[in-house]
């Protein structure tokens, strides 16, 4: 027959003692549910925020593209209205007019009588895209021609850093 | 002969029903967070790669110098789902890890599909036309999707002008 032998140990749960671990173990499985969670939609809100720019970005190339296909459309209008016998500078000069009529478009004029288009479009999250074209008149094909000279996004306003300067050794107020 | 330790518990049926019923009522609330943070983190994820599919082809389409080359691109890569006057529609279909999905295999893998709606503004001196770039995920995601058919991770849309003059 076997020989048992128990040792009664001191060690009591004693009452409430398996609720207090219960307990404690909820807390902490609720506090690390809660910390992924809230990583997650950090994460999520990043990828949404990202998704507001792209989509903004593509919508004001949109517009610098509508703007440029206004412009072309002015050109052509500009060359249909020559004669034969006028020269590139009537074309630059009827042009120009034509297209001081479009909406924030400005015109720089060059040294050899030709010019050049400028204009911005403006999205809703702080950005723009500046375009400056180069007009030109083919006198082969006897057609209107521009060239992208500057397509570029930038900030419409930027972060004043000039007032956010802190003197490190006098530190604050 | 066997050493063996017994404790002296004095834990009654009442306490522990009590934690069980305390460990399941918040086992419901805890299981539901942690399924929510699973699937937003996967969503989070998903965003990110919808994101770089609909820019790159967003990109490619702006790379073109004619609306030609746009859209012998978009036929070459994409299933034309349908025309509607001077309205088309392409489609691209995904598994779950994002691999293209090929004839065969569309119905059972498809996990997200992106679709390229192109349209035409106007045609006085060129083509200016528009891309509504969208990528979906067919089933909505558990936990945090509410009542949706489908689930629409990126949307962009643009305009391209292809002008007869060189750009």
């Amino acid at each position: 027959m076997e020989n048992k032998n128990y040792r009664v140990s001191n060690v009591s749960v004693g009452m409430g003692g398996s609720i207090i671990v219960v307990i404690l173990v909820v807390l902490c499985l609720t506090v690390f549910s809660v910390l992924s969670f809230s990583t997650a939609y950090s994460d999520l809100k990043l990828a949404e925020k990202t998704e507001e720019m792209t989509s903004d970005f593509y919508k004001v190339s949109g517009k610098a593209e509508e703007k440029l296909a206004d412009i072309y459309n002015v050109l052509r209008l500009a060359d249909e209205n020559m004669k034969d016998t006028d020269t590139p500078e009537v074309f630059y000069n009827n042009a120009a007019l034509r297209l001081a009529e479009i909406d924030d478009v400005s015109i720089i004029n060059n040294n050899n009588g030709s010019f050049k288009a400028y204009y911005e479009t403006f999205g809703d999250k702080n950005q723009k895209i500046c375009v400056t074209l180069n007009i030109m008149y083919d006198e082969l094909t006897h057609r209107p021609c521009y060239e992208i000279e500057t397509w570029n996004l930038a900030a419409i306003k930027l972060p004043d850093y000039e007032q956010q300067n802190i003197d490190l050794w006098e530190g604050f107020d | 002969m066997k050493n063996r330790i017994s404790i002296n518990s004095e834990v009654s049926l009442v306490e522990i029903i009590m934690s069980i019923l305390i460990f399941a009522i918040a086992g419901t609330v805890m299981l539901n967070c942690f399924g929510a943070a699973k699937f937003t983190q996967i969503k989070a994820n998903d965003k990110v790669e919808a994101g770089n599919k609909v820019q790159s082809v967003a990109e490619m389409i702006k790379s073109f110098d004619t609306s030609i080359e746009a859209d012998e691109y978009l036929t070459e890569h994409f299933k034309l789902l349908k025309t509607d006057g001077k309205e088309k529609k392409y489609v691209n279909y995904y598994d779950k890890y994002w691999n293209l999905c090929t004839d065969g295999d569309e119905e059972e893998n498809t996990e997200y599909f992106i679709t390229v709606k192109t349209s035409d503004v106007f045609t006085d001196s060129g083509e200016l036309r528009e891309f509504v770039i969208t990528l979906e995920k067919i089933k909505p995601y558990p936990f945090i999707s509410t009542n949706e058919k489908s689930c629409n991770l990126y949307e962009v849309e643009t305009k391209k002008f292809f002008s007869t003059a060189g750009r």
